[in-house]
């Protein structure tokens, strides 16, 4: 097992969710010694799993069931940091960097604790290319590539 | 080791619960993987984009 990861919204959802990302989630999530994620995973995989339903046609039940293992996993298996805590560098960085706030926050965490920023979002790892984050960020790849 | 300037308490709780945490993570996603199965194969890093980029 390696060091620190910071689980992006997106590796969460493809832990618990079909996702062409899973199998590359799940691997490297495990691979790693300690795991860290915000507060705000709880709504970003929320909202994944209302689309499901309202769009995808997901059953309802079994996604509010992989949605409770999703929100256990956050709680119970990672150091769940709350967006309060780096805002502010969340902001600077959204600013210097183009992203929103909502990325900064990931972003902020990352460099906080030193780790490896986990993400299956290529537009987040694109907006890091030539800044100082882009070593910081590890693009998850699809299976369907 | 008494002499040492390490706090060995701290240094035990820590890694215990990091081994703590690693076993859930391992269980949790185990437990997840066959239920995941039953749901469609969706980009949540698109949906979620979708939410950060409105």
């Amino acid at each position: 097992m390696s060091g620190v990861a910071v689980l992006d919204s997106s590796v969460i959802a493809a832990l618990f969710f079909s996702d062409p990302c899973s199998e590359e989630a799940e691997k490297e999530t495990l691979s790693f010694r300690v795991l860290y994620t915000l507060d705000l995973a709880v709504a970003e995989v929320a909202n994944v799993a209302w689309k499901r339903i309202k769009f995808f046609g997901d059953d309802a039940e079994t996604v509010k069931r992989l949605l409770r293992e999703a929100v256990r996993f956050i709680i119970e298996a990672c150091v769940k940091v709350d967006s309060r805590d780096v805002y502010e560098d969340a902001l600077n960085l959204g600013v210097e960097l183009s992203v929103p706030v909502y990325d900064g926050l990931f972003l902020a965490l990352t460099e906080r604790v030193g780790g490896k920023l986990l993400t299956c979002d290529e537009k987040l790892e694109v907006k890091t290319r030539g800044t100082r984050l882009h070593k910081a960020v590890k693009l998850l790849k699809s299976s369907e590539v | 080791m008494k002499k040492l300037p390490v706090n060995w308490q701290e240094e035990v709780r820590s890694f215990i619960e990091g081994r703590v945490r690693a076993e859930k993570a391992r269980l949790l996603v185990e437990e997840a993987k066959l239920l995941r199965d039953g749901t469609k194969k969706v980009s949540s890093a698109e949906l979620i984009r979708e939410d950060r980029s409105r």
